[in-house]
């Protein structure tokens, strides 16, 4: 392993991992996978970066939390270390001590200081419910609305949003719905909330059966790219 | 999509029933003689938290001929789902059905989880009482603490582990195969079991009772108790199951020794762990690191009776803390030991957790601590808590009892006029900074307990228990800074008929069961009027159980079972609590209890000295 120690006024070298949250990790909550990531590191003994103050915490920046029950093919989280690594050691000794279910695919180095958390725009969804009437309907109903307004419960509190701005396109791929919309920090769409959406202007008898989200994007010169190709894209 | 995925999906953290987690243990059913289910009757959070499930869930997963897998009790959500569904309550490793396993096993760390094993029976379609089972139902065994007065769940369970389990649990998994590949009867195999030292089988005695309810002829044999030999070289795990979410003691530990040499007289682990066994610096420092190198903890704590006890505690802790600061782990030490040695350790360390003091003075006053055997002198609290507020502490928390034998109001008063000494001692301090303090007092109600000098005697009554905790209050809770809790006098009060019960009490277990009782350790779910109303139509008068002094000469219950320290020994222990006469310590005066008969531990090292 490379263990080259950063001199000051250098910036720190992150390394981004791109992972899997499969079926058998799917009720680990987001705060639960910062702690799995957090204890693999310190099994393998990679010096992180930590956070100053009174309770110290290793510095990871995820990408978009991940809902509870809801699978996903592409998460990404960005580790912060106190000297230079190899990502690719990174990523294969990740592979190994992270617990089964959670499987390591990719990684790359972050160069620029672009915060992922603020970074990401969209995100794309597999949704797959049961309802009486074909899934193909009740996407041609909502594609056909103007205005999708759905209750959100907030502090106990509830709140009709509009969420058709936040959607970007709706397929259907056999009987699963493929939803691209908004996410990250500013405007995100909960997949849930959008099921929510087609209970109410669909079939309130919508029963949800997965959620997987398969990528999440940054947008670059007008262009949809997902975390990790924006790391070459970032150092021209 | 499975039943048990779409149970999981409604029901709120899911993530306590579906498994997984680093370094648990998958085996194919098929290629193992027997499958043995520890069942914890808690919430995951709770059992997830206690080490002895951990030391035997990877003891019997060493083996090749059997699996272990845990099942913990399901929150009331889960269990309106099971019964709604039809599901039978399931394994975490496999979701196997607990009613398909071999072995079905219960720890028993608190009288008051009991009507969750029965619980956790019936959402396992397993019948409840040990005598409607038959050949295709598991076997349904017990150990733990409360296994020491095994009685009130006789009924229930087919053998009880008296004792340390590490051991016999292999015995018992030996004696099973076996019995499996002959093709032996229930009845058999139970007989068969009853052959190993520290295995108990109710269903082997007839208990006769006297017409004033006491006992005239109870358990005709003798168990005696098991203890590990050769502490230090004890099966401990190398690997801690991590869970994902957040439990009670999430952290590894290393256990320094078993036992207590303090022979405090209302503590039953004080008695029945006897003799004190240490496992040495090398043996800790390598368990420490291997646990911390597999799971990845950011936190170590030290696991024991009384941890500051232990003989090379600076010596052990000093080289804890170069581990863990190397791997920018926290060490968690034990409160009393507040010293200039740990000051100077925490300023090493720089990593050990500055949160909370804990002392446990137990009575007020100097008197009753000498009444309890409890050898804290109230000036080494006031010191130590002097030099904490030094070293940066701002959370104390003090543990009391209330309700022990002699108990006056004074006694009761006297916890006040300690409380308020600390926050003197706070206020007069010279310290720079000072961020404001805070004071924690809990009480407990006393419950005497078997193998205990208290034994024989009369529980405080539910009435006492409410004056005595409102005095206090009326000093504590006007006072800022000071936040005061108390335990539940009528949970209280129903503990100690558990915990003294004979097989009778099982009966009002049963009952109240029945009429929807469990969690009864969660305050929110506490159901008194229940209990109250499965006690009075059991008709059983529980006052025999709680509000009696019982004689020498009266056979007990738990009589049957051999701790090594003998009955005689507690007695006098009794007689010399009302004198008001404290007890040495095991390392600094042997006063032949009746353990030193194992020659190990302090046993061995006093009579050196």
């Amino acid at each position: 392993m490379v263990y080259k120690s950063i001199k000051k006024g250098f910036a720190l070298k992150v390394i981004r991992i791109k992972y899997i949250k499969s079926e058998k990790v799917k009720f680990v909550s987001h705060l639960e996978t910062m702690k799995v990531f957090q204890r693999a590191i310190r099994r393998i003994g990679l010096k992180a970066k930590y956070s100053q103050g009174f309770n110290q915490q290793m510095q990871l920046i995820f990408a978009l939390p991940l809902p509870v029950n809801v699978l996903s093919d592409s998460e990404y989280v960005d580790i912060f270390f106190d000297v230079n690594y190899d990502n690719k050691e990174v990523e294969y000794k990740l592979k190994e001590q992270m617990p089964e279910g959670f499987i390591i695919v990719d990684s790359g180095v972050r160069n620029i200081k672009q915060n992922i958390m603020s970074d990401i725009k969209y995100s794309d969804y597999e949704i797959k419910i049961k309802s009486k009437y074909p899934l193909i309907d009740i996407v041609k109903k909502i594609r056909h609305l103007d205005v999708v307004e759905v209750e959100k419960i907030k502090k106990n509190k509830v709140k009709v949003i509009d969420i058709r701005p936040l959607i970007f396109s709706m397929d259907v791929k056999e009987d699963i719905l493929l939803l691209k919309c908004s996410a990250g920090n500013t405007n995100n769409l909960h997949p849930r909330i959008f099921i929510k959406a087609l209970q109410k202007h669909g079939d309130a008898n919508i029963n949800e059966i997965y959620i997987k989200r398969t990528e999440l994007y940054v947008v670059r010169k007008q262009q949809l790219y997902n975390p990790l190709d924006t790391v070459a894209l970032d150092e021209e | 999509m499975n039943i048990n995925d779409k149970i999981l999906m409604t029901v709120e953290k899911p993530i306590r029933y579906s498994g997984g987690e680093l370094n648990s243990i998958i085996k194919d059913h098929n290629n193992v003689e027997a499958s043995f289910a520890f069942c914890f009757p808690d919430v995951y959070e709770v059992g997830m938290s206690h080490l002895g499930m951990k030391i035997l869930y990877h003891i019997l997963n060493l083996r090749e001929d059997t699996v272990c897998e845990r099942v913990f009790a399901p929150w009331i959500d889960l269990e309106e789902k099971l019964r709604e569904n039809e599901v039978s309550l399931f394994s975490l490793e496999t979701k196997k059905p607990v009613n398909e396993f071999d072995i079905v096993g219960f720890t028993l760390q608190y009288e008051m989880s009991y009507t969750n094993i029965l619980n956790m029976l019936d959402l396992s379609n397993i019948p409840i009482f040990s005598k409607d089972r038959s050949d295709t139902d598991p076997i349904i065994c017990a150990g733990g603490p409360c296994a020491m007065n095994p009685e009130p769940l006789a009924d229930f369970i087919d053998f009880f582990m008296i004792g340390e389990g590490e051991e016999v649990i292999n015995e018992v998994m030996d004696v099973y195969i076996r019995g499996k590949k002959n093709k032996l009867k229930r009845s058999d195999l139970l007989l068969e079991l009853s052959k190993l030292e520290g295995v108990y089988v109710p269903s082997l005695y007839q208990i006769e009772y006297n017409e004033d309810n006491t006992i005239k002829k109870g358990v005709t044999d003798i168990i005696q108790k098991r203890i590990i030999k050769k502490f230090d070289d004890v099966i401990y795990p190398d690997k801690f199951l991590v869970p994902y979410m957040n439990i009670v003691h999430d952290r590894a530990m290393v256990e320094l020794f078993r036992g207590c040499i303090r022979g405090c007289r209302f503590c039953q682990a004080g008695y029945i762990y006897r003799p004190v066994r240490e496992k040495s610096v090398k043996t800790l420092i390598k368990q420490s690191k291997d646990l911390l190198e597999s799971t990845g903890y950011e936190e170590l704590s030290l696991a024991s009776l009384s941890t500051s006890d232990y003989s090379c505690f600076n010596d052990l802790t000093n080289q804890l803390v170069d581990i863990t600061k190397e791997q920018g782990v926290s060490l968690s030490l034990p409160s009393l030991r507040i010293d200039n040695f740990t000051l100077e350790l925490i300023e090493k360390a720089g990593t050990i957790r500055k949160s909370g003091l804990t002392f446990a003075p137990e009575a007020g006053s100097q008197r009753l601590r000498d009444v309890i055997n409890k050898n804290i002198d109230e000036k080494d609290i006031f010191e130590s808590c002097d030099l904490a507020f030094r070293g940066g502490w701002t959370k104390i928390k003090l543990y009391f009892m209330l309700g022990l034998p002699t108990e006056t109001m004074d006694d009761v008063k006297d916890i006040a006029r300690i409380t308020f000494e600390i926050l003197r001692i706070y206020k007069e301090s010279d310290i720079k900074n000072k961020r404001g303090i805070t004071i924690t007092v809990s009480t407990a109600f006393f419950v005497p307990k078997a193998f205990t000098p208290f034994q024989w005697e009369a529980q405080d009554t539910i009435e006492n228990m409410t004056k005595k905790y409102k005095y206090l209050n009326s000093f504590l809770g006007r006072a800022r800074k000071v936040k005061y809790n108390w335990h539940d006098e009528h949970l209280s009060s129903l503990e100690g008929i558990i915990a003294r019960g004979d097989r009778k009490v099982g009966q009002i277990i049963y009952k109240a069961w029945e009429k929807g009782c469990r969690f009864d350790s969660w305050s929110r779910f506490f159901k008194y009027d229940k209990w109250l109303e499965a006690i009075s139509e059991c008709n059983i008068d529980t006052d025999f159980y709680n509000y009696r002094v019982r004689q020498y000469d009266e056979i007990l219950p738990w009589d049957f079972i051999d701790i090594a320290v003998t009955k005689k020994h507690l007695y006098k222990e009794k007689e010399k609590a009302f004198k008001e006469v404290t007890t040495p310590s095991c390392k600094d005066q042997c006063v032949y209890c009746g353990v030193q008969k194992y020659q190990e531990g302090v046993c061995v090292e006093s009579n050196k000295n």
